[in-house]
């Protein structure tokens, strides 16, 4: 059980380390042009 | 009571994800801050409704860039390890078509086991090493809940859309009926053989911080548990399942029981009974 908390918490801190490094390189922003430049591709078209 | 909070569930995160009705009304992508943010659920994010990012479209478009999506696959670990499949569960737009579908009164199919190797392929072949290679999306391409999210309502509304129309639109509605289909017959085959967001969330199963418990001492293996499950698995057997939703239908039976890592004894000094009524099985 320990080790299962342990290999958790591991988790959850490495997911959290990944998600600041997005956040540092602002990636989010590229989000929203991607939205609008991969419409094509989900309807199909693209 | 478990069974209709999570139809609720299932509406509202249908219902948030695609707040921007204005969007059907006047042909337009939402493209406020918020579509900044991604979803972690298949809500593609050229529905016209859709506020938030995909987020399997959001790492197919880094890896197409040749970049990697820190940001994107961060907010899914953050969600994967803190509730493991959860959001497929319990929130996802596309997991609660099939769970309608499947209510119709046709014949049942189960889906093989090693169905599930199929989610893992698309994954790994059409969101990160097809786009890396090719520069294009080629899992938004085919993907069934852009077509029906964003395909089929575009080609309704846009005339410069339907004029663009070619035989790739035609495959994708021919992809989207036949799990149609097969979600009438068989119990979520789309989460279970082909979405790779189910295939990331499930990698985190085993060590998320939410987990189900089961009591052996109070377990009679009469398997009603399966009966129950959206994904058609033994949480008896194996609570930690890669399969397993976490929709938490089966915890109408006492013997399992939603809990986190930090209890090393989620049934100490309770033993309730259980019968047909409560596990939602009475004939």
């Amino acid at each position: 059980m320990k080790g299962r908390r342990a290999a958790s918490l591991a988790t959850a801190a490495a997911a959290l380390g990944l998600l600041a490094v997005g956040l540092l390189r602002a990636e989010f922003r590229e989000t929203l042009s991607n939205a609008v430049l991969i419409c094509l591709s989900c309807i199909g078209i693209g | 009571m478990e069974f209709l909070k999570r139809r609720i569930f299932q509406g509202a995160g249908a219902v948030l994800s695609n707040a921007y009705v204005q969007g059907f009304l006047s042909a337009s992508l939402y493209q406020g801050p918020l579509k900044n943010g991604c979803t972690p659920l298949l809500n593609c994010y050229a529905c016209p409704s859709a506020i938030l990012s995909c987020p399997i479209g959001t790492v197919q478009h880094f890896m197409a860039a040749r970049t990697v999506p820190f940001y994107a696959l961060g907010t899914l670990s953050v969600v994967g390890a803190s509730v493991g499949r959860m959001t497929c569960g319990t929130l996802c737009p596309f997991g609660a078509l099939q769970d309608l579908l499947y209510k119709l009164r046709t014949w049942k199919l189960p889906v093989p086991p090693w169905a599930r190797r199929f989610r893992y392929a698309a994954l790994v072949v059409l969101v990160f090493a097809v786009p890396f290679l090719t520069g294009e999306h080629w899992f938004s391409k085919l993907c069934p809940a852009g077509t029906l999210e964003a395909g089929i309502p575009w080609a309704t509304m846009n005339e410069g859309v339907r004029d663009m129309i070619g035989s790739m639109f035609w495959v994708k509605i021919a992809i989207l009926l036949s799990f149609v289909a097969w979600s009438a017959t068989a119990k979520r085959p789309f989460c279970r053989a082909a979405c790779p967001l189910g295939a990331i969330f499930s990698l985190f199963n085993r060590t998320s911080l939410l987990q189900l418990a089961w009591d052996p001492d109070s377990c009679t293996r009469c398997g009603k548990c399966q009966k129950i499950c959206p994904v058609d698995i033994r949480p008896d057997r194996k609570a930690a399942d890669p399969e397993c939703l976490r929709c938490l239908d089966c915890t109408r039976c006492p013997s399992l029981k939603a809990t986190t890592v930090f209890h090393a004894h989620p049934f100490a000094g309770a033993f309730p009974q259980w019968d047909n009524k409560t596990m939602g099985t009475e004939s």
